[in-house]
């Protein structure tokens, strides 16, 4: 029993195990010990691994927080992923991923060094390197929070979205400073297929937002690129809408059924005076499925919430009951 | 004063591989298999009415008996290791250059017996050998580049010239 090990090389009766045939738990795991750049080698090494590889990436990061300073140069302060985008200062890069890999964490720092040194010739946009370094990487969770309202941060999040696949993502958005509007509806007008989409930003006071001149951040025509895309969205930003806007809007996000199931529905600011239009909308489509019945294409019932938040906005919470 | 010492001999249990061959273990040793362990919990073969003779040997039909030897001598030898707690563990920074100098030489064998291994650890799972087996493997392949890992691994690059090429430019960003 205590032979030495070295002497079962030769034993036949050890079947001849290949790397490849080994089950994807298995490679997985010992990926887990191996950086984000050996793990792409891997990857690149067959169609089998690169399958692998393409799963585990989306474990590296569970969840990203990059945090924008935009002014003060205070540190980010991020669950996972921190970052002063404007100092560039490397000392302050702190990434965690899920399995708190060192090497992979000393991978994307010496990542960040070579993109710093690409593209610190034309600095004037700081952060533009980033999006170019997560470009491979998917992410299960991103969250960006930007401090300040520096226009850049919105496209700093499109360069977070271009060609990158996001179909089961959560995405959250945060703006603790109110932007120009138009820049936001121009981003969610721009949002590419997700599973979750959050996106907020102080809201306005009820009589500003009233304000028949206000330009608001979303509207009928963006609530429905934005439901046509995702399976749930909460957009705490307000939208000039009509009932029949987030009714359609609601239509198309079930038909579209993103991610391949149903959809979770639309969490809404809404104008206190479509309130009661809206509501009749969802009776009558409730009605029209009762009257269908047993019907082949009846579906669950629509359901609409009306709540009033803190701030005194109404909110609404359109979705299909999966009880119904 | 003298008082006398009860000497009792070690619980043995028998484990039997998938080409028959039976081995006794001390309970203590095969513990660190959580798989063995839940089955003589299960079973109730903590008995100690029962003796080794008249114990029913766990048939583990994943395993060979040159594997499982090894891997008994690994528990041997790991015996006093503290019982991990995986909790903590997923919070530890991963490493692979912690791997025991015992266990280095250990799992310095052909690849087919250390991949014989890990399927064996992860079957009956036996956590701290599992870990090092899939670290040893990691180290195999820390930086090298595809060509060298498809070679080191006997890997067939199924790819087609430009799906490998368009793989290639994907990830060009982490390569110098």
């Amino acid at each position: 029993m205590d032979r030495n090990p070295i002497n079962y090389l030769n034993n036949e009766s050890t079947k001849k195990i290949a790397f490849q045939t080994l089950p994807s738990e298995i490679i997985s795991r010992i990926c887990e010990n191996l950086c984000g750049k050996d793990r792409i080698r891997l990857g690149r090494t067959s169609k089998r691994m690169n399958a692998n590889e393409k799963e585990a990436g989306r474990r590296v990061f569970g969840v990203v927080n990059v945090l924008w300073t935009a002014s003060e140069g205070s540190i980010c302060d991020g669950e996972h992923l921190k970052y002063d985008l404007v100092s560039g200062n490397l000392e302050d890069l702190r990434v965690h991923s899920i399995d708190s890999n060192i090497e992979i964490k000393n991978c994307f720092r010496n990542a960040v060094t070579f993109s710093l040194k690409m593209e610190i010739g034309d600095s004037s946009t700081p952060g533009y390197f980033l999006p170019n370094l997560f470009r491979t990487i998917k992410f299960e969770n991103l969250e960006m929070k930007f401090t300040g309202n520096d226009e850049s941060s919105v496209n700093f999040v499109k360069a977070m979205f271009a060609n990158r696949d996001l179909t089961h993502s959560n995405v959250g958005i945060q703006w603790n400073q109110i932007h120009r509007a138009s820049l936001i509806r121009e981003l969610l007008a721009q949002i590419p297929r997700l599973k979750e989409l959050s996106v907020t930003q102080p809201l306005r006071s009820p009589i500003d937002y009233e304000s028949a001149e206000m330009d608001l951040p979303n509207d009928d025509a963006t609530l429905l690129h934005v439901a046509k895309h995702t399976k749930t969205a909460m957009i705490w930003v307000e939208g000039n809408y009509t009932a029949q806007g987030i009714f359609d809007a609601s239509e198309a996000q079930i038909a579209c059924g993103v991610d391949g199931t149903d959809s979770n529905g639309l969490y809404l600011v809404i104008p206190d005076s479509i309130e009661e239009q809206l509501q009749v909308l969802v009776d009558n489509d409730s009605k029209r499925h009762e009257e269908i019945g047993n019907a082949e294409n009846s579906r669950p019932k629509k359901q609409l919430f009306f709540r009033t938040e803190g701030s005194g906005r109404r909110t609404a919470y359109i979705y299909l009951s999966d009880t119904a | 004063f003298l008082f006398p010492i009860k000497m009792t001999s070690p619980r043995m249990i028998k484990l039997t591989s998938n080409d028959d061959k039976t081995f006794e273990v001390e309970r203590d040793v095969i513990k660190q298999s959580v798989t063995v362990n839940t089955l003589i919990t299960d079973l109730n073969m903590d008995d100690e009415d029962v003796s080794v003779e008249n114990q029913m040997a766990i048939p583990l039909p994943n395993v060979d008996a040159a594997t499982l030897e090894m891997v008994i001598t690994w528990c041997k030898q790991h015996r006093e290791d503290p019982p991990r707690n995986e909790e903590e563990e997923e919070k530890k920074e991963k490493r692979t250059d912690d791997i025991p100098e015992w266990d280095k030489t250990f799992l310095d064998v052909e690849q087919s017996v250390l991949f014989a291994l890990i399927l064996a650890a992860n079957y009956m799972d036996i956590k701290g050998l599992l870990d090092n087996c899939c670290k040893t493997v990691a180290n195999m392949i820390k930086g090298k580049t595809p060509d060298e890992i498809r070679k080191h691994f006997n890997i067939k690059n199924d790819f087609t010239p430009e799906e490998e090429e368009q793989i290639r430019k994907e990830n060009a960003w982490c390569e110098d």
